[in-house]
Order: structure tokens, then sequence, then C-alpha cells
């Protein structure tokens, strides 16, 4: 275990304190080549270097925040970060909650169309099913000018794998998502603007002085030439990091089987072997987040059983022998609490609200996760306790030992044992929840997958390649548990009657 | 007269409107054995779980000590528990532990004493009562009258200045019930004040320095082993004794002659198994 639960406690407060003031951190979502896109670990761009430059600016220590686009704009709201920067378009709903720099992209947002059915006019959009990012403009385009539910996807990519797949007629995205897109995927065209839009940076409400700065940053990039600079080397970047696998070029007499091996092969290359640009293999991915998955789930599990523990021993202490009465009704109100909302949403309140001066994720993470495994250990462990043969106390307390010696010494014990298949479930399905920390922007297992997907347009093997990570970590955590169980059973309780 | 241990006055206890002792006072002195027999129902139990605070007392006074321990601080009752050795019904051991572990538990956690020290006096009190060989063995593993021998010398095991047992021999086979009298009897010889809740008429006849009779929250009757069976007595008393001697007496009939048959082999030892799992659930 990396972490003790008591550290963890001093290093929230620890943070919460130490959090510099003096930190730039730029909010974005980086799956938007040229402006952020990933290099190995790091987020780079051009976004990336206007901030930068803005940071060097004001003499301030910078990083990047790399979340959803959803997450962006409301991020810079709540003060977790500074500035907005990725690939925003300046829009009136906007400007209501932040307030944007000077544009420093004219772009547009363009209709991504199979070749099969090109795209002419655009009447042809109306009734269709239209594939969009979520969060951008191009959904906010199909809401209010086409008037119609778009089909909301992740990313454009996405969008763009769903519509080739049939799952709608048209994508419409930003012009260079759009093209990127489209490069290196002969089926897919692109068409003229269908209304263009500008780029800009946004901070919070009020920030005069580092709006400022970022509109002098803009121009002297412009004036300079920097900003033409960046976006040549970025975009270079960018072609080169969407690779395409090889097209299946299996010489004729290979059969239909020999075939499908090959391009998984390929495939398999191209997902977790290819280096990247800053020459780590893809699968790297897959090993940090399978690392991080690891971290938060036991942790959580570790923090939850003490949770558990505490609050199943005052719950069940009230019901039969009516102590702490104070503290079961905050234990009540925080197994309600826990228990009756998505874990998504405690995790998202977590993240925005509650510990919003905490930087590391890692930590958000376990504390949301253990608290809300918490909640439903004490219920398990409850009514293992309430299994228990209240002669058990009355012999420890006969014996002279106090209400917490006995409950720790020997109704726990007995307790976990009797209640172990159903921690155990607990556990796991803790184990697979952690896979929603995306929402947090922490990269654990399926993230990576995610971000692989994103990064080579391959949809089947990293998603399967993830699902069967997932799998063998349940498997070996039953495998263990079980172990558990069969050693705790050697120990009494279950042993043949035997009267030698 | 030896000194007082226990000075119970006035004590009453009630669950909600019900009244289950109704202002019970005696004095036990120390080497004493008290039994108290009664109907169920009677408030023997409750009375000796009052004893050592199992039960909180709703009323009166006991002194130990030269405190009276039921207005006493949650420390102070913890301490006098530990000085009060109490063997249950059904044994209540601790069935994640060692019979070891089970003797050593309280000594070593609320005593301080050191592993090595609690083992060999844990093995010593085993030794006494026949089960050194189970040290290492869980209590699932030991038959009914084991596991009370054990119980019994996990409360030795803390040195009380006071052994209470609650009805310790009801729910053993009857073939069980002589072993763990036997181990009563030794600690009685030995000079261990006890208080007994028990329906062996014949140990208290046989071990009592003094009998109490207990009907409906009240010490009703008081006497030696002689003054209790040796004569008739009127009422609730002569009543109930009447009743469990002439069972005792009809249970020893019945006893022999089963035994005879399974000797003359005119029953099985299947059938002696049968009829010994009837007399079970009619005791139940």
């Amino acid at each position: 275990m990396k972490r003790l639960p008591l550290a963890v406690l001093a290093a929230v407060f620890s943070l919460c304190l130490a959090r510099g003031a003096d930190t730039l951190t730029m909010a974005t979502e980086a799956t938007f080549p040229p402006y952020e896109f990933l290099r190995g670990q790091e987020v780079v761009g051009i976004d990336v270097e206007l901030s930068r430059a803005v940071a060097q600016k004001l003499g301030r220590a910078f990083r990047v925040e790399n979340m959803d686009f959803d997450a962006v704009i409301p991020s810079v709201m709540s003060g977790k970060a500074q500035l907005a920067a990725s690939g925003i378009t300046i829009t009136e709903d906007r400007r209501k909650n932040v307030d944007f720099s000077i544009p420093y992209v004219k772009t547009g947002i363009v209709v991504i169309y199979p070749k099969k059915t090109p795209f002419t006019d655009a009447a042809q959009l109306k009734g269709k099913k239209i594939g969009v990012q979520s969060g951008t403009t191009s959904e906010t385009h199909v809401l209010e000018q086409l008037k119609q539910e778009p089909e909301r996807f992740k990313t454009t990519p996405e969008a763009c794998a769903a519509m080739l797949a049939g799952r709608c007629a048209f994508v419409i995205a930003d012009i260079d998502p759009a093209k990127n897109c489209v490069k290196g995927d002969d089926r897919l065209a692109i068409s003229d603007f269908i209304s263009s839009e500008e780029y800009a940076i946004a901070v919070a409400k009020g920030q005069g002085e580092l709006l400022a700065a970022v509109n002098e940053t803009i121009r002297a990039a412009q004036a300079d030439g920097r900003l033409a600079k960046w976006t040549e080397a970025y975009k270079a970047e960018s072609d080169k990091l969407k690779e395409v696998a090889p097209a299946a070029t299996a010489p004729a007499e290979k059969g239909a089987l020999g075939k499908l091996w090959d391009s998984i092969c390929d495939d398999f290359y191209l997902c977790f072997l290819k280096p990247g640009a800053d020459g780590s293999v893809r699968g790297t991915y897959l090993v940090r987040g399978l690392g991080v998955t690891i971290e938060v789930a036991l942790s959580a599990i570790v923090l939850g059983l003490l949770i558990g523990f505490l609050v199943a021993v005052v719950r069940s202490s009230h019901d039969k022998y009516g102590y702490f009465p104070f503290l079961n009704a905050v234990s009540k109100v925080y197994l309600t609490i826990i228990r009756g909302t998505p874990m998504v949403v405690q995790l998202l309140i977590t993240y925005y609200i509650v510990l919003r001066s905490v930087e590391s994720k890692e930590l958000i993470a376990i504390l949301a996760f253990g608290i809300n495994s918490g909640a439903y250990q004490a219920e398990i462990l409850r009514a293992g306790i309430t299994s228990i043969d209240p002669g058990q106390m009355e012999a420890g307390r006969a014996l002279g030992l106090g209400y917490w010696a006995t409950m720790l010494r020997i109704i726990l014990p007995q307790a976990v044992r009797n209640v172990l298949p159903a921690l155990g479930n607990e556990f796991i399905v803790l184990m697979k929840d952690t896979s929603i920390v995306g929402y947090i922007a922490l990269i654990d297992l399926a993230k990576g997958g995610d971000i692989i997907r994103s990064q080579t347009y391959s949809v089947y093997l990293p998603y399967l390649t993830v699902a069967a990570v997932y799998l063998v970590l349940v498997m070996t955590f039953t495998w263990l548990l079980g172990k558990l169980e069969r050693y705790l059973r050697n120990t009494g309780a279950d042993v043949v009657h035997n009267n030698s | 007269m030896a000194e007082v241990l226990l000075k119970i006055e006035n004590l009453k206890k009630s669950f909600g409107a019900l009244n289950v002792l109704n202002g019970l006072t005696t004095d036990i002195r120390k080497g004493e054995v008290v039994v108290m027999i009664g109907p169920s129902g009677g408030g023997k139990s409750t009375f000796l779980r009052c004893m050592n605070l199992l039960e909180q007392p709703t009323e009166g006074t006991i002194v130990f000590d030269g405190i009276d321990i039921v207005s006493a601080s949650e420390a102070e009752k913890n301490r006098v528990r530990s000085e009060m050795g109490m063997v249950f019904q059904h044994f209540n051991l601790f069935p994640h532990l060692t019979i070891l572990d089970n003797i050593t538990l309280a000594p070593r956690l609320v005593r301080k004493v050191p592993k090595a020290e609690a083992e060999a006096k844990a093995m010593e009190l085993l030794k006494r009562v026949g089960l050194e060989s189970k040290a290492k063995a869980y209590p699932q593993q030991l038959s009914g009258g084991q596991k009370q021998r054990v119980a019994i010398v996990r409360s030795l095991a803390m040195e009380p200045k006071v052994m209470l047992f609650d009805e310790p021999t009801s729910a053993l086979d009857p073939e069980m019930v002589g072993e763990v009298l036997d181990v009563m009897k030794d600690l009685a010889k030995n000079g261990m004040t006890m208080v007994v809740v028990t329906h062996e008429m014949r140990f208290a006849r046989d071990v009592a320095s003094r009998v109490l009779f207990l009907d409906g929250g009240r010490i009703t009757a008081e006497g030696t082993p002689d003054e209790i069976f040796g004569q008739k007595h009127e009422g609730r008393l002569g009543e109930f004794l009447g009743k469990v001697q002439g069972e005792m007496t009809a249970d020893a009939e019945i006893s022999a002659t089963i035994l005879q048959a399974a000797k003359d082999g005119k029953i099985t030892v299947g059938e002696l198994a049968k009829i010994s799992e009837m007399i079970k659930e009619k005791q139940a």
C-alpha cells in the first residue's frame, strides 16, 4: 500500500494549505490536435505554447490539466484552473460565464461525410442523425440551426467511427479535427465551412489583469510569427501522430483467416507497441493506467474498510445497546446520502466542490471511492456484527475487556469471517467502478484504452484488451479472497466436529 | 465468620414494565458456595448477571472491594468484572481462537501478563481439568463438557475473587454433566467463592454451603442444604422441591432400567442413542 489512510488525510490538509497560488493552470482536453494533444504523457500543442507564454509573461509556474472538454470552462469558473484553452469557440452563452481573450484563430465547422453518400447541400442535414463532439459548437449548431437533437460523442473521431458504422449520417466538427479525421481514411471527406467561428482563451470573470496579459501575448505571438511557427510544427507532429494501420496488403494466397490474423497483428503493433512522439510505446498508457486503477482501488478499499468498521460498530452498538446516539444519526445521514446518489455524481462533487483545492486527482478519487465504498461495507459489516451471538460480547465483558476491546478482538474477527464473500463482492464492484475516474481526467486503465483508441482510431483491440485486463485483475482478486476464506475457515468455526 | 465479598442490598431490576428482581438482599462471604434454585422466571440468572453488572440493576447497591459497583464508572466496572469469573450455560467460547488463546486473551489484554507467562499458567490450569492436549484445538473440535471445562479455566486464568456459574450444565448431554460438576466440586474444595445457578439438586445438596430459593424476584427461602433439602416445606418451595426431586427419582429409575436393558443386549446402541436424543428434546 502506497499510502496509509492517515497519511491520506494529512496529505489532503497539507495540499489544501500548500496550494500554490502562483501556479498558472491551463484547463484543456488534449484530444484536439494540433491545439492540444498527448505526446506520450505530456500535453502539447498550440494552446499549450500560447498559455505557457502567458505564464512566462506573468512570471508564474505553469501546468496543464487534462480533462473532459465539458469540464474545461467549469474549471476556470470554479478556480481549479486559470486559463481555459482548448480550441474554445467564442459564443454568447459562454460569454455569460467567462471572459474571452481576443481570438487567436479563425476557424469554422464543417461537415464530415462518407464518400459513398456525398454532402453537397445543407438541406441534406435536415432530419438526419448528425454526430458531434458533445460540448462543442458543432453540437450547438445542430441544436440551434438545424433544430434537432444531435448524436453526442465524447470526441470527433468517435463520431466518425460511429458514422462509418452507420450509426449517424454525417458528422459536424471543427475544421482541424475534421481534417485530422479525414486524413488517412479515404472513406471520409469534408465540406466547406458551414459556419465559421473564432477560438479564444477563456478566463474567469473579473480577471482583468490576466485577460490583458493573455491578449498581449496573443498579439505578440501573431506579430512575431511564433503562432504561425507553432501551428506549422504541431500540425506536422499531429499528422505524424495520426498513424493508420498499414492497409492489409496480404498476398492473395492467404486465406480469410490469415488476413484477419495479419490485421490483428498490425493493429496490435499500432495500438500497443508503436513508439509515440516521446519514444514510449502506446501500451504504456495501459500499464500506467493499470497502476492508477490498482492504486485507487486498493487505497479506497482500505479507506472504505476503516469507515465501514466505524460506522458498522456505531450503528450496531446503537441498535443493540443504545450507545452513540449522535454518531448513529450522523452515520444514518451518511449512509442515506452515499447510497442514494450515483457514484459519478459523488466523484464530480468531490472534484469540483468539496476538494476543489486538492491537486492530486488520485487522492480525490481515493477519497471519493473510499467514502462511497465505506457506506456499503458498513452495512455488510453491520450484518456480520448482528449475526454474532450476544453471548460473545457478554463473555468478553465478563472477562473484564472493555466494549471496544471486545468488539475489536472478539466480535469483528468473527463478523468479518461471516461476511467475507459479500465484502469481496463489494471490493470487486469497487475495483471496476474506478473505471469512471476518467470523468475527473485521471488516466486509469479504462481511460488509457480510450486514449489509445482516440489516437489510433482502432476500436476493438484497445477496449477488448482493457476488458481482459480488468477480468484478470478481478479473477486474481477473487482467487486471493478464496484463499483467505479457506484460511479463516480452517481456524475454527466450520471444522468438522471431532471428539478425538 | 469469613469476610463479606459481595454485600447486596435491596437489588431491583426491571425490563420496561416487567419487574424481574424485587429487592434482593444477601451477603456472599469468602469461601462460600451459594447455590440458587427456584422455578424458571424466578430471577436467578438475572440476579447472577447483576452481580457482575452484565445487567445494570435498576435500584439497590452491591458493595465489592469497599465500593458500590452499581454506581461505579465504566472503567471501574471493567475492573470489577475482571475480578469476577463467569461461566455461561452455552460456554460462549470464542470460536475464532484456539483453546490456549481463549484462555490467555483476557490476562494478556486486561492484566498485561506477558505471553509466555500467560500460556504457562493456562497450560497448568488445562492440566488441572485434564485438557492440556487440547491447547491448540479450536472450540468446535471439543465436546460440550470439554468446552465448559475450558470456559471455567478461561475464567480462572484471571484469578477471580468469586466465580459465578449460570446453569453451567443445562446445555450438556447427560453423560457430560459429571465431568463439569467434578471440576466445580474441586474448585469448591480449594476454597473458591462461588455463586451457582443450577438445577442439579444433588450438587446443591453435596457442595453448597448455603442455598437460596428465588421465586418472583425475591429470596423466599434460604438455608443450609440440610435445612432446604432435609425437611418438608410448605408452599412454593415445597412444591418446587417435590417436583424436581420426584423427577430426579423417576429419571434415575428410568436410566437404570434402560442401562440394564442395554447391558442385557435387549436394546442396541443405536436405540440407546435415540432414547438419549428423546430425553434431550424433552429437557429442551
